[in-house]
């Protein structure tokens, strides 16, 4: 199914002009974490001291525990709860199944502005919630338990479920069901959903932005503040830390599918 | 208890879906229902809400400023779906043409960039496009210009930020379908005597409709729904629909203006969520849920 | 157990990372008064073991405004944990306060007009000035009698700035005779190289005020006509505009904005020296004064510590510190004579008594009512 060399030309040229232009940014980016300059706009010589702030700086060591606190919190929650509701959606029939699918699509359809500024007015005037972890991670469940039930589900799709009955025809009551058949075939997805949803809650801004409380800065708002106030390597620094942190995660899940193999 | 027990044997899918329905209709369904009410209720001039119904935060909309900030949101919205279109869907063909075994790396390397924060990205291209900033460097070395072009604080810079930031989402949709496309059927419109143009327009397109709308979920609406890239690379001059949400809520405390405007953000969304669907088939829906 | 390995590799380095040197801070009350210098007055015995109970300051201000050190230096003093949440504009700070008045902030930092807003909303609770010793010995006498807070009863001026504007003289003509005028900034822009690049700051009450200064009006004017002129002088310059920004440091000190205004100009006196050719400009005539007004909300759960950490801000080496840091006047006496050569010649702190006379702070007329409301539809029409 090749087509002619001579019309391939365009076509490459594109995808690599389209690479080139995803990737420059951030390459750059790396490339000024280095810089000796402290307003990260020329090059003046080499050095590591914005990843050596990083380390000391009390205020960016507080947001990185933030988030990765929030992350954390979320993943679990919001995974456990997607899993649980993809299995509810393709397994059973039900009245409102239709409803429940669409109104999980919510948070993805609706524009994030629009969902976080509602949860702020629900949380200070509603229900009273005090603005602060429980907020946020209220607020990130509800974005990202949507993105596990969409995966799982994808999953579930394509596994043969005549296992499931036949253990239990063997005996097996619910929850060992559950325990050797159902989640051993539904990691490589529930696995899948926690790589997804913790840089997407690592990395998520608006919806903190609008619901954050004292002291519950995350990285991504602490980036924010400093980003209007001065330019420094700095941020260049974390913005390359975040980079590497789906490279990390991504050499995790295949080290994990290798020690699966074996 | 018992009672309990037979009634969830009876119903079983009530302990899977049971909690996440509770949660959905607490935080996901009310603060929807809480901002539509809001948004009939009054701004005094002191900063208060008043439980007044009005509707005169509707009528601002159609106030031309407003409305050419929901028209320009359209605008951009439409523009940043067609060129992500039209750039992603030839990359995906390319990947899946070309990829051979390296298919799924090289889809991972478009999906990498938009896993890192965005506002990182974001604040990296904003250096690159600045009036003093690397591509304007690299322009006036390489003698194409004679001195540096504004792109930065330009709706075109705006619409740049939006392309950027989006096109992986065009890209991996279409690149599923376009993966799952049935081999056969291709090789068979070519043995009928089609040319590979033909063939691509009668045959690979319209399988992969769905693959386009899925794409165009993904990126038409995040798009109606931004604030930060205007905020950032238009220079405070450029709003979208978004910025006024922001302004209304976080910077003037008017919460019913915010929350008007949220509604008719929504309500657009919803219905171009309904017409892709009628017009590209349950098939989109299927390929995020 | 090549796992376990990297386990224990990561609990290490978190627990590196997590343990945080609390040594040298005083911890009895008998410590605190012997480690003074000469000059710092204490603070009462209850007020210091109350604060040493309560444990953290929780402080809402700008990011990157006030030199670290004032932070660091006191959480190492007195071991007590500071936490900093960042707004990015006053409106910001307001509608927080107005959708939760309870938040349980110890410290914030709004401007006069904002404090009068917050005031309004019975927001703020009184200093007790029994509990602030150095702001009573070393307060500046001009300090002591604001309009917006006389007796300071709620507030203290931390800090007077004047505005004005930056110009790169690099990229300009240095000898335009605008320049030092209000009408550089509104009238020259057509005539620069890429029009200045120009920036303004993204405020309302501070471009419209100016806009009014520089016709001769004042500040606060809610005067119909008076308003329309501005506006018109407004609409002339908006073409030129590059972008609305309130802190584009990246684009002065890059080199991308060589005009930026009107805005406090001590803020950029950390970057003079490095950037060539910036210059800080005050308007002759008159101008808007602003400046800090630390305040203690009502809900504050610390307010020992709160109050600890004003009386620390008034130490001769603090407020010193501050001074140059921010290119403000600062409330302590001493200071003045203690700035370096370069501070001392900043304009803010060459601006005559006259000068400061004549020029305004915003004012309840401009913020409320009928100006506010025409205001609102000028700055609209301007961003449009």
């Amino acid at each position: 199914m090749k087509l002619s060399k001579t019309s391939t030309m365009p076509l490459t040229m594109v995808a690599v002009f389209t690479y080139f232009c995803l990737w420059m940014p951030v390459v750059v980016l790396f490339f000024f974490s280095f810089t000796k300059d402290e307003y990260a706009t020329e090059w003046k010589g080499f050095t590591t001291r914005w990843y050596m702030e990083i380390v000391t700086n009390i205020q960016i060591r507080d947001a990185l525990l933030n988030s990765l606190y929030v992350a954390a919190v979320t993943v679990i929650v919001a995974t456990i709860a997607g899993t649980f509701t993809a299995y509810g959606l393709y397994k059973y029939r039900f009245r409102g199944k239709n409803l429940l699918r669409m109104t999980i699509l919510f948070p993805i359809v609706v524009p994030y502005v629009v969902t976080a500024g509602a949860l702020l007015l629900f949380f200070s005037r509603i229900i009273h919630i005090p603005l602060g972890y429980i907020s946020i991670i209220i607020a990130h469940i509800c974005f990202s338990f949507p993105l596990a039930v969409f995966i799982v589900l994808g999953r579930m799709q394509r596994i043969n479920w005549s296992l499931e009955e036949a253990a239990s025809t063997l005996g097996a009551n619910r929850l060992t069901v559950w325990r050797t058949i159902t989640i051993p075939l539904l990691r490589p997805a529930i696995l899948a959903s926690a790589v997804i949803i913790f840089p997407w809650s690592f990395n998520d801004f608006t919806i903190t932005y609008f619901v954050t409380g004292i002291g519950t800065t995350t990285l991504p708002i602490y980036v924010f503040s400093q980003l209007r106030y001065g330019p420094s390597p700095v941020i260049n620094a974390i913005g390359t830390l975040f980079v590497m942190l789906p490279f990390l995660l991504v050499f995790f899940m295949i080290f994990s599918k290798k020690t699966e193999v074996t | 208890m018992s009672k309990i027990k037979k009634y969830l044997a009876s119903r079983p899918h009530i302990l899977y879906v049971g909690p996440i329905s509770l949660w959905t209709l607490v935080f996901i369904i009310g603060p929807l229902i809480v901002i539509f009410y809001y948004s009939f209720l009054t701004f005094s001039s002191t900063g208060q809400i008043l439980n007044t119904f009005t509707l005169k935060h509707y009528r601002n909309l159609l106030d031309p400023n407003y409305f050419t900030i929901l028209m320009r949101t359209l605008a951009y919205g439409f523009g940043t779906n067609m060129v992500c279109l039209l750039i992603g869907y030839p990359l995906a063909y390319w990947v899946v043409t070309y990829g051979g075994k390296w298919k799924t790396l090289l889809i991972f390397l478009i999906i990498l960039p938009s896993w890192t924060c965005y506002l990182i990205k974001i604040y990296a291209l904003q250096t690159l496009i600045a009036y003093n900033g690397l591509i304007n460097q690299i322009l006036l070395d390489l003698k194409l210009l004679s001195s540096p072009i504004d792109i930065l604080y330009s709706p075109v810079a705006v619409v740049l930020g939006l392309i950027f930031t989006w096109i992986p989402f065009m890209i991996l949709p279409i690149y599923a379908s376009l993966d799952g496309l049935d081999r056969s059927l291709l090789e068979a419109s070519l043995d009928l005597g089609a040319t590979p143009t033909e063939r691509f327009f009668t045959v690979t397109l319209p399988l992969t409709k769905g693959g386009i709308f899925a794409g165009t979920i993904l990126v038409f609406i995040p798009v109606l729904g931004e604030w930060l890239i205007p905020a950032l690379l238009g220079g405070a001059k450029v709003m979208m629909a978004g910025n006024l949400v922001t302004l209304h809520f976080i910077s003037a405390g008017n919460i019913p203006a915010g929350s008007s405007i949220a509604t008719v953000l929504t309500a657009t969304i919803i219905l171009i969520v309904y017409l892709c669907i009628k017009l590209g088939g349950e098939e989109a829906l299927e390929r995020i849920i | 157990m090549r796992k376990t390995y990297v386990l224990i590799i990561l609990f290490t380095v978190l627990g590196l990372f997590l343990i945080s040197s609390s040594f040298a801070a005083v911890k009895t009350y008998e410590e605190y008064v012997a480690s003074l210098e000469n000059g710092y007055e204490p603070v009462p015995r209850e007020v210091f073991e109350q604060a040493m109970k309560e444990g953290q300051l929780n402080i809402y201000d700008w990011a990157s405004y006030w030199d670290e050190d004032l932070y660091n230096d006191f959480s190492k003093i007195f071991g007590i944990k500071i936490v900093r949440d960042n707004f990015a504009n006053y409106e910001e700070m307001l509608t927080k306060f107005k959708l939760n008045p309870n938040i349980e902030y110890d410290f914030v930092l709004p401007g006069p007009r904002s404090f009068d807003q917050m005031k309004a909303l019975g927001l703020i609770s009184k200093l007790n000035h029994d509990w602030l010793p150095n702001v009573t010995k070393n307060i500046r006498p001009a300090f002591k009698e604001m309009a917006f807070d006389p007796g300071n009863q709620y507030t203290i001026l931390y800090g007077l700035s004047l505005a004005g504007y930056m110009v790169n003289t690099s990229f300009v003509d240095k000898d335009d005779p605008r320049i030092g005028h209000w009408s550089y900034l509104f009238d020259a822009p057509k005539d620069l190289p890429s029009h200045g690049k120009l920036i303004i700051r993204d405020n309302m009450y501070s471009v419209i005020g100016a806009a009014l200064q520089y016709l001769g009006y004042s500040l606060n004017s809610v005067d119909e006509k008076e308003l329309m002129e501005a506006k018109k002088v407004l609409l002339k310059i908006k073409p030129y505009i590059m972008a609305f920004d309130s802190w584009p440091k990246r684009q002065i000190v890059g080199k991308q904005s060589w005009l930026f205004g009107p805005c406090s100009i001590g803020d950029y006196l950390p970057f003079i020296d490095d950037v060539p050719g910036l210059k800080a400009v005050l308007p002759k005539g008159s101008t808007e004064l602003r400046g800090s007004c630390p305040i203690i909300p009502t809900p504050a759960p610390h307010k020992a510590v709160a109050h600890l950490w004003i009386n620390y801000l008034f130490r001769r080496d603090q407020a010193l510190k501050h001074a140059v840091s921010t290119g403000m006047s600062s409330p302590h006496k001493e200071v003045s004579q203690l700035l370096p050569q370069r501070v001392k010649d900043f304009p803010t702190n060459r601006a005559t008594g006259e000068y400061i006379q004549n020029s305004e702070f915003l004012e309840p007329p401009s913020y409320t009512g009928k100006g506010l409301e025409i205001r609102t539809k000028i700055w609209e029409e301007l961003k449009k």
